[in-house]
């Protein structure tokens, strides 16, 4: 499909080559016209200069005639001013007429003519000057000149005649040359309105088809360039809202990085002086376990004192069980012997007082056994609970001791872990740094992108007006190029 | 000077003392018991009614139609028939008795569980108290001591029972 610059770079091309046409002839026939008048004039130059040399021979012989007849040398002014001219005439009519080989031969007969009709009055003049008026007279008599000049007028009409016959013909080929420019024009002009009108209807008929889908497509485009730029408008708005709460989140989250830059700084000082308290605590935790330890032996020492007074204890019980027994069974003999005695009668009565007080002694002696028996058990319990929390206490002690160890242990590990927080404080110290300045960037990144936001949104707006404006031009150039269809 | 030593020096003192002082019979008239536990129960036995109070260590068992003889013990050099004095007053069998009294009436040793003491009370300190039960058969008069009433069990009593029985068992 061709385009529409090619459509009208056509025609113009046509309408071009035919007003260029039309102009070659017309030019054609303007410079034949002017070459014909240049000639004319060439001719009407010839024709003067035929008359020119005529009227100088003229004035020459009237000067001759004058001079003859009156002897005044005034009368010669003519003679001498033709004298010169004739010359100057007979060259130029030369030069003039090079290109016409009749008139050159004209030329070369009437040269011979010119010298002798000059000679004729030079030598009348002299006659004149030298023998008088009457000799003079009688030479003119002679007819020499006169013959001369009659020559010469016939020269002269005949070029004069050849120049009207070229004047003649070439207001022919003027006349000719003018029909047909005139017809060239006019036939061109008529062709050449005939083919722009038609090709102005039938450009006007495709482009404005071709415009209206065009504006059409730009009105449909623009519509939807409108929906796009209201969508992006409402969407740089929207950026522009969270680029702001960005910008808010950004400053707040410069502020906290500040801020943990500071808590990183202080959490390093105070790492530090924990390294220092945790190698303190180290050497301080190594005295007590030294301590620990000594208590632990000093403990193991009380347990065993407690275990030998356990079983000093034990046989103390067992002593005692032989004591009890032995008061259990003098009870029961000083009762018998109480029975024996009283079986005795009277006989037996100081035996039945004796036996009595044994019973009572055996009865204070198993009182004083149970006593000592509670007192035993009460040692024995009190051993046995010492014994355990003793025990118990070792046990603690080694407890202590093994979290003694754990702690000198995780002391150690603290000092060391204290030492790797240190280290991990100052990086997050220097990171907290660079991620403050990082989050400067950003702030102003995003800044930036803010204000490149907001500008989106004014260019968003400033494309939906130019895109209404377009819808607007469209509908406009569409009235323009299809009023009925632009409803 | 602690409790013990105070107590030590009272024993010591009364134990000097008593050198001095008249005998108990003549001073006044008292009564002897024996403190003794029956499942559990306390009870009391006249020392009059006793020949002898000693441990339970050697029994030898013997197949009896009557189920309160619990076996034959040897005693100054003669046989004795040992009875369960718990079953005799009517209680259930309870852990094996650990004491034995002989009887002064005749040869029987009576058997019991615990034996708590020798009481001395003044004569007339038993209170007159018949029983018709099994527990209170034997029981002729009670102790007002201070750590409570302590039935009275006749020794007479429980041998005329056990004659009964063992006339009945061999017949």
């Amino acid at each position: 499909m061709w385009t529409f610059g090619r459509k009208i770079a056509i025609g113009f091309a046509v309408s071009f080559v035919l007003l260029l046409g039309i102009g070659g002839v017309a030019y054609r026939s303007i410079d034949a016209l002017t070459k014909t008048s240049y000639l004319v004039t060439h001719t009407h130059i010839v024709l003067e200069r035929v008359a020119a040399l005529v009227s100088q021979l003229k004035d020459a012989e009237t000067g001759q005639r004058g001079f003859v007849l009156t002897g005044d040398e005034a009368y010669l002014e003519p003679y001498q001013t033709a004298n010169g001219a004739i010359a100057k005439l007979l060259k130029d009519l030369r030069e003039l007429t090079a290109d016409n080989p009749s008139q050159q031969k004209r030329l070369d007969a009437a040269e011979p003519l010119v010298a002798a009709k000059l000679a004729e009055l030079k030598k009348t003049i002299e006659l004149r000057r030298q023998a008088g008026l009457e000799a003079a007279i009688k030479f003119i008599q002679t007819g020499e000149g006169k013959k001369s000049m009659d020559d010469l007028r016939r020269l002269a009409e005949q070029m004069e005649l050849e120049e009207r016959d070229l004047l003649k013909q070439r207001a022919d080929e003027v006349e000719a040359a003018a029909g047909g420019a005139r017809s060239t024009i006019v036939l061109g002009t008529l062709f050449c309105l005939v083919f722009v009108s038609g090709a102005g209807f039938f450009l006007t008929r495709s482009l404005t088809a071709q415009i209206a889908a065009a504006v059409r497509h730009v009105q449909l485009s623009s519509t939807e360039l409108q929906s796009a730029a209201n969508q992006q408008a409402a969407g740089a708005r929207e950026s522009a809202t969270s680029m702001t709460e960005i910008t808010t989140t950004i400053s707040e989250l410069l502020a906290t990085s500040r801020q943990i830059a500071e808590s990183a700084q202080r959490v390093s000082g105070v790492a530090e002086q924990t390294a220092t308290a945790a190698r303190s605590g180290d050497g301080t935790m190594r005295l007590a376990n030294d301590s620990i330890l000594g208590i632990r032996q000093q403990v193991d020492l009380v347990v065993n004192h407690m275990l030998e007074l356990g079983k000093k204890s034990q046989q103390i019980g067992a002593v005692l069980d032989i004591v009890s027994e032995l008061a259990e069974q003098t009870n029961i003999l000083a009762i018998n012997a109480t029975i024996e005695a009283t079986g005795a009668g009277d006989a037996g009565k100081r035996f039945g007082v004796v036996a009595d007080e044994i019973r009572k002694l055996a009865d204070r002696v198993a009182g004083s056994t149970k006593e000592v028996r509670t007192l035993i058990d009460d040692v024995r319990g009190a051993v046995n609970t010492t014994v355990m929390a003793t025990e118990t206490g070792s046990k603690a002690v080694d407890a202590g001791s093994r979290q003694f160890g754990e702690v000198a242990t995780a002391f150690r590990q603290i000092a060391g872990l204290v030492a790797t927080t240190t280290e991990a404080a100052r990086e997050i110290e220097l990171s907290t740094k660079q991620q403050s300045t990082a989050v400067e960037q950003v702030n102003l990144a995003i800044s930036n992108t803010a204000q490149a936001t907001r500008e989106t949104e004014a260019s968003s707006g400033q494309t939906l007006q130019t895109a209404s404006q377009l819808a607007g031009l469209s509908k406009e150039l569409l009235r323009l190029v299809q009023p009925q269809g632009a409803g | 000077m602690n409790d013990a030593s105070r107590t030590a020096a009272q024993l010591r003192q009364d134990f000097d003392g008593s050198f001095a002082e008249a005998p108990h019979g003549e001073r006044e008239a008292r009564e002897d018991f024996l403190a003794i536990r029956l499942a559990g129960d306390a009870h009391a036995v006249r020392l009059a009614d006793v020949a002898c109070l000693l441990p339970l260590t050697s029994l030898t068992r013997l197949p009896s139609p009557v189920s309160e003889l619990i076996g034959i013990i040897g005693f100054r050099g003669a046989i004795v028939p040992a009875y369960d004095l718990g079953a005799l007053l009517g209680y259930a069998a309870q852990d094996p008795p650990r004491w034995l009294m002989i009887a002064a009436a005749r040869p029987a040793a009576l058997a019991f569980g615990a034996f708590e003491g020798h009481l001395r009370l003044a004569r007339g300190a038993g209170a007159p108290q018949p029983g018709t039960e099994p527990a209170r058969r034997h029981v002729r008069d009670v102790l007002r001591t201070p750590e409570g009433v302590r039935p009275v069990v006749s020794i007479e009593s429980v041998l005329e029972t056990i004659e009964t029985i063992v006339q009945q068992g061999f017949d």
